[in-house]
């Protein structure tokens, strides 16, 4: 090749690199169009963020919001915002992300703009306030919330002729509905079962139920080897292996297509091979799907206490966000009676303001009389739901494995469910005793 | 004889060329494969959670990797789920053998489809896979039942996760980029070297042991050490897909322990020191390799 072609060839490869060097530049990527700041949400891939950001522009048409629907997991959400890049706003999906997040500072504190702006936060249901406030201080807003009621299939009911369960029902009874709703075909084969429901987050409920917890008061002890807690759950393992109701969760898994937005039990609910499951309000927006199917929400049966478990979604600015009085406009957004309506009207759980909950919109929406006596329910329910309280002496993820973990070896028949009870307070506490060892080492 | 350097060969103008064009190359390889390996040997010293401050423990982190039960259990997965590696390096040169026999009709049109598993979407694998193993209707547990035998629960039971996950990479494997590579070696072995060996009366078993098989070890050396340094680096795309790392932990790999402590705990030090061990396997592992292969490797 010729001298000349060949410094022209490196003139060509260097403009290249430089075109490639300056078109990756962050800065000249637009964080704000003329007067509008634009705002990247990270949430769920539920369809209907797109209706909820919509409503928002039109409320606040200077800020423009970008979603992210690809999902808010913690490491997800950690690992942007340690490469600078994180999102300006992001929902949380549990208290422990919040705890984790706010202690390294990865959030932006909103309580001087919260009172700025007087946002009454006692307008929330209380069992919403660990969601977003960490010792005194706020870091976010309630973005809607569910509590656990009992679905009851009433194709199945009705083709069984069994009786809908009373509201103050008890683990016996439960127990005696889903036998009668658990059919076999020809061939032996499972048709329908009467109940299932064993995912981590819908049997903590069942523990405090008979009096039982994970933690103790002070969160320094798991107490699953408590004698309610064995018996709570060797009540579930019975569920499957003695009384044959319902599938283990392992079996479920198998049992499922899978996929799109939902999961495995909403699919063969729907598809009339479920009688009953626990889920919040949250899964009407799936069922509207099946135009034939008829259901109805009771009140979870109770053995010596009533009780539910409460979810909530709360929306955080993080530190990366460069306009966080821009971006709490979003959570003031999520605060007005306009948002919490939509709440009601989109099906995306419960409003989160408990003004909002007793009111006619909710409990008698003219649109939908189907969903008076259930939306009673879901307010009846809310009414007696607890928070999970997780301890900050051990991760939320460490503990969802510890707990899995040993339920998978309980269901595989390794362990008996008194024996699981055990292992899972043993590992959790070694880790919970580590972790406060290093705590004692650094002070 | 007076010897050059390279850049005495090549003209100014060539040499510059030369490096400019190697220059994103190895820009990249400094900047995303050797500053993080140096990153990584260096971070496994220290407690960071990828915000706060990091924290310098010395050899804290491999003190708690030796007493942590789960370290063990995860590296005797990974070591479990390497047995396949033999079957399918044995599969793998029966296929190569199958479609280098000079009569069969159709050769490319087999090795199109033996080789559609390795270029299909894992995803799209995973999918079927479950769906194969499914213990109620899956196919797998049909066909036992043809033969009168009861199927295991396979991806759900903890004692056949393993094998059900070895399976699926058989199948994957065995007509894959090592089907290729013995394809390829099979080619480089001179004919004449069988017609000698017919002439002196050798079998076709006596030719593949003392004709094939010695000329294909340079290949199947290869095929050894990569499969080894794959199968300990592997594990982590199944157990986050398909089974997330379930039942119990069973098919969870030392490659997704990693990711666990790195990025679900957020403990990238202990991270980085589980890293550290691992290479340090693969390096002493390939070490011995390549000590057996220098006595065991004939090359023409």
């Amino acid at each position: 090749m010729s001298r000349i072609r060949m410094k022209q060839v490196q003139y060509i490869v260097l403009i290249l690199v430089g075109i490639f060097l300056l078109s990756s530049d962050g800065e000249l990527i637009a964080g704000e169009k003329k007067n509008i700041v634009v705002l990247r949400w990270m949430t769920d891939p539920n369809p209907i963020r797109k209706q909820q950001v919509a409503l928002f522009e039109k409320m606040f048409p200077d800020v423009k919001i970008e979603l992210d629907a690809s999902g808010h997991r913690l490491e997800k959400v950690l690992t942007q915002i340690a490469a600078g890049a994180g999102p300006d706003l992001t929902d949380l999906e549990n208290t422990g992300a919040l705890h984790t997040l706010a202690k390294i500072g990865a959030l932006y504190d909103v309580t001087d703009l919260v009172k700025e702006h007087k946002i009454d936060l006692t307008k929330y249901w209380p069992q919403a306030r660990p969601w977003h406030e960490v010792n005194g201080r706020i870091y976010g807003l309630p973005n809607g919330c569910i509590s656990f009621v009992m679905l009851c299939n009433l194709n199945i009911f009705r083709k069984y002729n069994v009786p809908l369960p009373k509201e103050d029902w008890t683990w016996d009874d439960f127990r005696q509905t889903a036998e009668k709703l658990t059919r076999k075909d020809a061939k032996g084969r499972y048709e329908c079962f009467g109940y299932a429901g064993y995912a981590f987050h819908s049997w903590w409920h069942w523990l405090w139920q008979n009096g039982a917890d994970v933690f103790s008061p002070d969160l320094k002890r798991c107490i699953l080897d408590s004698p309610e807690a064995k018996e709570t759950v060797r009540f579930i393992y019975n569920l499957r292996n003695e009384w044959h109701v319902a599938p283990s969760p392992l079996e479920l898994a198998g049992m499922s297509g899978g996929g799109g937005w939902g999961q495995e039990d909403i699919n063969l609910f729907a598809v009339n091979k479920l009688a009953m499951f626990e889920r919040g309000r949250d899964s009407l927006i799936q069922f509207r799907k099946f135009p034939k199917l008829e259901w109805t929400a009771v009140p979870l049966p109770r053995k010596k206490d009533k009780a539910s478990t409460f979810y909530s979604r709360i929306t955080a600015i993080t530190r990366d966000c460069k306009h966080p009085r821009d971006a709490f406009k979003f959570l003031r957004f999520l605060y007005s009676e306009e948002f919490q309506r939509q709440i009601v009207d989109l099906v995306d759980g419960q409003p989160s303001r408990q003004d909002i909950c007793k009111s006619d919109y909710f409990l008698r929406d003219p649109n939908h009389p189907e969903d008076w006596e259930r939306n009673k329910i879901f307010y009846m329910e809310t009414e007696h739901s607890r928070n999970i309280h997780l301890s900050p002496y051990i991760s939320f993820p460490e503990m969802e494995r510890a707990i899995t973990s040993v339920f998978d070896e309980m269901w595989s028949g390794l362990l008996t469910p008194e024996q699981a009870c055990e292992k899972m307070a043993k590992e959790i506490n070694f880790i919970i005793d580590k972790n406060l060892s290093s705590e004692k080492k650094s002070q | 004889m007076r010897t050059h350097s390279i850049g005495q060969h090549l003209k100014r103008g060539e040499f510059g060329a030369a490096i400019l064009f190697l220059l994103p190359n190895i820009i990249g390889f400094l900047g995303f494969t050797l500053f993080p390996i140096i990153f990584a040997l260096g971070l496994s010293l220290f407690k960071w959670n990828l915000l706060t401050p990091m924290e310098f423990v010395r050899f804290v982190n491999f003190k708690e990797l030796m007493h942590d039960p789960l370290f063990w259990k995860y590296l005797y997965n990974t070591i479990f789920l390497m047995l396949g590696i033999p079957i399918s390096i044995a599969g793998s040169l029966l296929l190569a053998m199958l479609l280098g026999w000079r009569g069969l009709r159709g050769v490319i049109f087999f090795r199109t489809l033996f080789y559609l598993p390795t270029i299909t979407s894992g995803i799209a694998l995973f999918i079927l896979w479950r769906w194969i193993y499914n213990p109620d209707f899956g196919l797998m547990n049909r066909v036992l039942s043809l033969f009168g035998i009861q199927g295991p629960n396979w991806l759900i039971d903890i004692h056949w996760a393993k094998p059900a996950l070895i399976i699926m990479g058989l199948w994957v494997s065995v007509g894959g980029v090592n089907m290729l590579l013995y394809l390829a070696g099979l080619k480089n072995i001179p004919l004449e070297m069988y017609e000698a060996a017919a002439i002196d009366g050798a079998s076709h078993w006596q030719q593949f042991r003392y004709v094939t098989w010695p000329l294909l070890s340079p290949t199947t050396f290869f095929i050894v050490i990569m499969s080894i340094i794959g199968g300990l680096q592997g594990g982590f795309e199944t157990a986050f897909i398909l089974t997330g790392g379930g039942p119990a932990g069973a098919t969870k790999t030392l490659g997704y322990y990693i990711y666990e402590k790195g990025f679900v705990d957020f403990q990238m030090g202990y991270a980085a020191g589980i890293s550290c061990i691992l290479f340090l396997i693969i390096f002493i592992l390939t070490l011995i390799q390549w000590r057996i292969g220098q006595r065991t490797v004939y090359y023409q």
